[in-house]
């Protein structure tokens, strides 16, 4: 079964939210997924990732969504 | 000799260098060199040749065949100048009736126990002891030929490149040394004592291919005679001529001599003035060359409309005009984005710059990626961010002042073999060794090695041995407080995070499965030395916190001050030729030539004023995002230059369904490769052997690559792209390569100095080269970082999804070997192949009787991704819990069962954890049957368009 297109990107946005994330540094791991989605993702990829999160965002983890919608805020 | 090719000056013995000279008089000449030259060198520096058979330049004098004896002013007798010493004052003849006559004798000697068959011989022309017999004017042998000798002596051709021909040999014993000194593998001894003393390779008994000679050919180069002689000098007699190239296999970049024979390449020697390899080499550089010829080449471009058809053969402007063609209708149907391209690593630079160039400017976006993804892109993020430039940042020669050696995820004497034996020869001078692998390696069993330590963690457990390590060096105050406090920023809350108790060694046992005791001890092996260097590959950036190790290392090296001078540094061991190259070239799809990123408007409206086309400010697809757009049905076209995707890529099944969707796929290639049986558009492509450029190795270094033959199809790689860019309607018209470098200099800060003028002058560059460091930059961030401070990153350990559960319990890792090159296009179409002719799944032995399993027998591999079936060898040098194997060949599917798992900065493809399970089959998988369908039937496709005339013209 083909995989829906956001799951790749669902996966691997929480991955670098996993990774930024240090202890109480919240806000500062939001920023950091967004600018790393900002520098080096295409925006077809954003695009579409903007579009899963206002349609049903399961499975992002809680950075992620942030980091999602203040990308989407800053666009 | 007329229409012999013969290389530079042999000096005799190695240079010397010291602060201090030393002058004397030879043969009335006056000469001064550095305390500790021999006699022998100081004489060839005044120009006076000594007689010698059993020395040479590359290797420490041995003092047995006696040939160079001279006479010193109040000395007895007739000291071997090759082991003497020259001293201040020292009055030297080295030509006088009495030495003409002992040497005489001598050579007499020799050849009274030599076949005297000089016309048919190989070497006739080329021969250290033919020169010598001539050199002491030797006219007759006393003796007879009637008495004891060797004549009969059974020759050894096991070697599929070189035979060794015992009647020939002469005892002196360079062979021997160089296989120690030179290549650091100890295979050959010389057997018995006085006249019965003989060379052999392994232990009694054994030949070349059966002892543990891995065919570097440095015996064979240091042979005065034909005892040990390359093969193809056999075939084909001497050389006549030499271009000076660079190999064009491991990112080691060696220097070579292609010498040739009208057009045919007779034997690659490496260069003694290359400056990366010092005149050695490993199998692949120096012998497997054969690729270049093979009768798989396919040197005509062709075209197709699907997939399902036969290749028609057409000319160079039809392909191009079809090529662009297609493209232009993907763009006008499914929008600008949904092409791109792939430049590749193993092509030179001006290739690879031209490549990316022609997609943000003639595709007009920024969907340019290379293979580098696949290996090294972590490398380039996590050096970026921490020490503010993407590269390794010593020379090799550096290793000569390293005290400790860390080798993390890398395994050199395989992948790197040179380097490899760089390093062995460090390691028997004293150096100590810190291995952090799941396998033991073979730089653990270096001939003479002191102390060391094998730090066997479990695959994916990289960040938490680093992040211990770190813990380990803070905790016991072995941090080097002046550097952190004048070089770096950030350490406050590094510090906080590393000496967080989830950070020791003693926690992080479970984790990493190496004891807490072990990791101190190594953490002040590394630390408690002047100088530590760490040495890494892609068992630190293929996995899903690739990035974060390299964070980790480069926070290691700063912590102990070990960055900014010899013997220390973040040393990249790069997988290909050319991956540091293709990297600094702009292959990345977020970044122009010399990591510049496209969102900067100054570096973007540069480039623009010069290219003379507006460019998209916004980061391109990735290989794996291009993959999943492709799926999707977003992504329908893709040129792809001198890279095999459908082979080397993870998860081969969504990889072929990527390459299957695509309405126009270009493969620019020497070979129909893997990715070519889905093209559309065949380009044919030329090996180094046939172009002009440059490489750049895993130091920086760039290296020229010269043409020794004509291109087989015709036009250059760079040529090709050229004209398929200008069919696209954005012209391009250069003449020569170093035009295309002139316009890389011009726009990449850290290359503005570069030239062909100064490569030609210099011999190598080591980049930046610029105004601040007009002649390059052997070693990096001397003084300052180019972001000013050194940035102290936080690694957190997050461990990677992939598991091993009950349904599959082993975590399989891939990796490389000795005779094979990556995808294996070049190697598996060599003699090579005697060496490692099918991947095999490496198993521990608990595992093994766990399951039944023998050595041999067929295994199904199965992972969440996909399943295959290899055979099975069992061996010790795996963890319990862990199986191993390549991916040269093909057929092997190795890449079926990897996932897409990825580094989480980066994409780059988890390959060396995979949770997999495996099982005794008794046959192949469902994919190895469809691919062999498959590839039978673009087989035959091929064949097709070729008729009955062969495909390679040579
Ligand atoms: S094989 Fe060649 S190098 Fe080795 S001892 Fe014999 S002559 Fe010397
Ligand atoms: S080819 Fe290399 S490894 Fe083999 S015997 Fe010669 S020097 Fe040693
Ligand atoms: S070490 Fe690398 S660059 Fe050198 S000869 Fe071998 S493959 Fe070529
Ligand atoms: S060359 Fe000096 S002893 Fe052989």
């Amino acid at each position: 079964m083909q995989k829906e297109s956001h799951t790749n990107l669902v996966k691997m946005v929480n991955q670098i939210a996993g990774n930024v994330f240090f202890k109480d540094n919240h806000d500062e791991a939001i920023d950091k997924v967004a600018t790393h989605m900002r520098k080096f993702w295409a925006p077809s990829m954003r695009d579409e990732l903007f579009e899963y999160e206002a349609r049903d965002g399961h499975g992002l983890s809680d950075i992620a969504r942030e980091a999602v919608r203040k990308l989407r805020r800053d666009s | 000799m007329l229409g012999i090719y013969k290389p530079g000056t042999d000096y005799g013995t190695p240079e010397r260098v010291s602060d201090k000279q030393v002058s004397l008089i030879i043969d009335d000449t006056e000469v001064s060199v550095p305390e500790g030259t021999s006699v022998m060198r100081a004489a060839e520096i005044a120009g006076i040749s000594v007689p010698r058979l059993c020395a040479t330049d590359s290797l420490e004098p041995f003092g047995s065949c006696r040939l160079c004896a001279v006479e010193i002013e109040g000395r007895r007798g007739t000291p071997a100048s090759c082991t003497t010493p020259a001293e201040d004052g020292m009055r030297v003849t080295t030509q006088n009736g009495k030495l003409a006559k002992l040497r005489r004798n001598i050579m007499e000697l020799y050849i009274s126990d030599h076949p005297l068959d000089c016309l048919t011989c190989p070497s006739n022309g080329n021969c250290e002891l033919q020169d010598m017999a001539g050199a002491v004017g030797l006219r007759e042998v006393r003796y007879g030929f009637d008495g004891e000798n060797h004549l009969a002596a059974e020759k050894d051709s096991s070697n599929p490149y070189f035979t060794f021909d015992p009647s020939k040999c002469i005892v002196c014993s360079r062979c021997v040394r160089a296989c120690e000194e030179v290549q650091g593998t100890f295979a050959l001894t010389i057997e018995g004592r006085g006249f019965g003393s003989k060379v052999s390779a392994g232990v009694s008994g054994e030949n070349f291919l059966e002892s543990d000679c891995v065919s570097c050919g440095a015996c064979v180069q240091a042979c005065p005679t034909a005892t040990l002689i390359e093969n193809e000098v056999i075939k084909h007699g001497q050389p006549d001529r030499a271009v000076v190239t660079t190999c064009a296999y491991c990112g080691v970049g060696c220097s070579f001599r292609a010498e040739l024979k009208g057009d045919t390449v007779v034997r690659m020697v490496p260069d003694k003035n290359g400056q990366a390899n010092h005149g050695h080499s490993c199998v692949k550089g120096r012998f497997a060359f054969g690729y270049a010829t093979h009768p798989d080449r396919v040197t005509e471009p062709m075209i197709r409309d699907s997939i399902h058809e036969p290749w028609k053969r057409v000319s160079w402007d039809e392909a191009f005009s079809f090529a662009a063609a297609r493209l232009k209708e993907i763009q006008a149907k499914y929008g600008r984005n949904s092409i791109g391209g792939i430049t590749s690593s193993r092509c030179t630079n001006e290739e690879t710059y031209l490549v990316q160039k022609m997609i943000r400017a003639a595709f007009g976006n920024n969907n340019t990626d290379t293979c580098a993804r696949v290996c090294h892109s972590p490398t380039g993020y996590g050096l970026k961010t921490t020490l503010g430039e993407s590269a390794g940042t010593q020379t090799f020669d550096s290793v000569f002042k390293a005290d400790t050696i860390l080798v993390i995820g890398a395994n050199p004497t395989d992948a790197h073999p040179v380097f490899g034996s760089a390093l062995r020869r460090r390691l028997r001078q004293g150096a100590k060794l810190i291995v952090a692998d799941p396998r033991s390696i073979d730089l653990l069993n270096t001939p003479h090695l002191g102390e060391h330590y094998h730090l066997q963690l479990r695959p994916g457990s990289n960040v938490a041995l680093i992040n211990s390590l770190a813990h380990a060096v803070l905790s016991e105050g072995l941090e080097d407080q002046d550097f952190i406090g004048k070089r770096t920023e950030n350490y406050q809350q590094w510090r906080e995070f590393i000496l967080d108790p989830v950070n020791s060694p003693e926690q992080l046992e479970a984790v990493t499965g190496v004891s807490a005791d072990l990791v101190r001890r190594a953490a002040r092996a590394y630390a408690g030395v002047p100088n530590g260097a760490i040495y890494y590959g892609l068992g630190v950036t293929e996995h899903s916190q690739g990035s974060t190790t390299v964070m980790g290392i480069a926070n290691l090296a700063l912590a102990t001050g070990n960055i900014g001078r010899e013997g220390v540094g973040v040393n990249p061991l790069r997988g290909q030729n050319n991956v540091q190259g293709s990297c600094d070239m702009g292959s990345f799809p977020h970044e122009l030539p010399g990591y510049q990123h496209v969102a900067d408007d100054s570096v973007r409206s540069a480039f623009e004023k010069v290219w003379k086309v507006k460019l998209d400010h916004e980061p391109g697809l990735r290989i794996p995002n291009m993959f999943d757009a492709a799926v999707h049905g977003e992504f329908r076209g893709l040129y792809v230059q001198g890279e095999d995707i459908a082979h080397s890529d993870p998860n081969t099944q969504h990889v072929q369904a990527a390459l299957g969707a695509m309405e126009c796929l270009i493969v620019q290639d020497i070979f129909l490769n893997e990715t070519a049986k889905f093209a559309h558009v065949f380009l044919p492509g030329t090996t180094f052997l046939e172009k002009d450029g440059t490489f750049t190795n895993a130091e920086r270094r760039i290296n020229r690559v010269r043409k020794a033959i004509a291109p087989l199809p015709g036009l250059q790689d760079w040529e090709v792209t050229q004209r398929l860019s200008s069919a696209l309607g954005y012209e391009m018209n250069y003449r020569h390569p170093s035009e295309i470098m002139d316009e890389i200099a011009a726009l990449t800060p850290t290359f503005s100095n570069v030239s062909y003028e100064l490569l030609e002058e210099k011999g190598s560059i080591q980049w930046p080269c610029n105004e601040a460091h007009p002649a390059g930059s052997p070693i990096m961030h001397v003084d300052d970082f180019p972001i000013g401070k050194a940035h102290f990153a936080l690694t957190p350990f997050v461990p990677t999804e992939e598991r091993a559960n009950r349904r599959f319990p082993l975590l399989l890792t891939t990796g490389r070997i000795l005779s094979q090159y990556n995808v294996g296009a070049q190697t598996r179409r060599t003699a090579n192949q005697v060496w490692h002719d099918e991947d095999v799944l490496e198993i521990h032995p608990h595992d093994a009787e766990e399951r039944g399993i023998k050595d041999g027998d067929w295994l199904g591999i199965s992972s969440r991704a996909g399943d295959t079936v290899l055979r099975a060898r069992v061996a010790e040098r795996m963890q319990p819990g862990v199986v191993y194997t390549t991916f040269h060949h093909p057929f092997s599917g190795a890449n079926v069962v990897t996932t897409d798992n990825s580094d989480w900065a980066t994409n780059c493809p988890e390959y060396k954890v995979t949770a997999v399970q495996v099982q005794k089959v008794t046959s192949l998988s469902d994919w190895q049957r469809d691919h062999h369908v498959f590839s039978q039937r673009q087989q035959a496709f091929l064949d097709a368009a070729m008729g009955d005339e062969p495909v390679a013209r040579r």
